[in-house]
């Protein structure tokens, strides 16, 4: 039996495809970190994991339709883009957005998981689409074109968003490199 | 304000996810998920496969009753001009001597 843990995520979603369990748990392995991830930074880290586990559960449902053109990891992402924007759209919130009024958190000596909520929350004054924008962007490392295709918008308004949601985390969380303290 | 390429970056080690190995606890959980989703699915086909056997066999028992109509029409038709030649009284002594013939035959099993 050949060792599937050396293929291509897209080798295989090919075989995850043709319903192989084994080669989709590799990839939910692989992928997990990126998509929760994502998804906390996006919705929050108390439904990441739910989010997280719906998108798989698409991924794994729906593994026929990925047609192998991109990267598998932005398949993903753009599922888990759609499952938040579905689970929002159920549970009747959307999270304010920043107004441009609030207060930027105090830059003090901090734990990581103090800095980790700090982080959240000024994510959370962002709109959604500038926040998943920046987070493809800054964070995961997607060129614009990959995260415009992800969140499914038009190449300029993604770069709008990029730059707006990333003036603003800079403006709520100061321009201090405390990631080393 | 435009953040400069410096800011964007420290910007992003700010955002940055942590390094972790992977989660065995997360995988395990979305193979439960899986499985329950399965489970789920074979379900609700062995429901519609269900449904579509009483569907059928419902359809079957209304052509069963439609054809017994049928028959009943034909020997109703069969009988009916029979009845009007005999007339009511001929009609009567018929289902007397039938009844007859029943309970007498009744009688014999029974002795």
């Amino acid at each position: 039996m050949a060792d599937l843990s050396t293929e291509a995520d897209e080798a295989l979603a090919a075989a995850a495809a043709r319903g192989d369990a084994a080669a989709f748990e590799i990839l939910v392995r692989r992928n997990e970190r990126v998509v929760r991830g994502f998804l906390a930074r996006v919705a929050g880290s108390d439904r990441a994991d739910d989010l997280a586990q719906e998108t798989f559960l698409t991924a794994w449902t729906k593994a026929a339709a990925f047609a192998g053109e991109g990267r598998y990891r932005g398949w993903l992402l753009r599922i888990g883009w759609t499952t938040f924007l579905m689970d929002m759209r159920g549970r009747g919130r959307r999270i304010p957005a920043y107004s441009g009024t609030g207060e930027a958190p105090e830059q003090t000596d901090r734990s990581d998981a103090e800095r980790d909520l700090i982080v959240e929350d000024a994510l959370a004054r962002l709109k959604e689409a500038d926040r998943a924008a920046v987070v493809l962007c800054l964070v995961l490392g997607h060129s614009h074109r990959e995260a415009a295709e992800i969140l499914d918008m038009p190449l300029g308004t993604l770069k709008t968003r990029v730059a707006r949601g990333s003036a603003q985390l800079l403006e709520l969380l100061g321009d201090d490199d405390d990631s080393d303290a | 304000m435009t953040p400069t390429p410096d800011q964007l970056a420290r910007l992003a080690r700010r955002l940055a996810l942590p390094e972790r190995e992977p989660d065995e606890g997360f995988v395990a959980r979305v193979r439960l998920a899986r499985d329950a989703d399965a489970l789920a699915r074979e379900a609700a086909r062995a429901r519609r496969e269900q449904l579509l056997v009483e569907i059928g066999g419902g359809g079957a028992l209304l052509f069963a009753a439609h054809q017994l109509a049928q028959v009943g029409e034909q020997a109703a038709a069969l009988l009916a001009p029979l009845a009007t030649g005999l007339g009511g009284l001929a009609l009567f002594g018929l289902a007397a001597a039938f009844m007859v013939s029943t309970l007498a035959g009744e009688r014999e099993e029974l002795a």
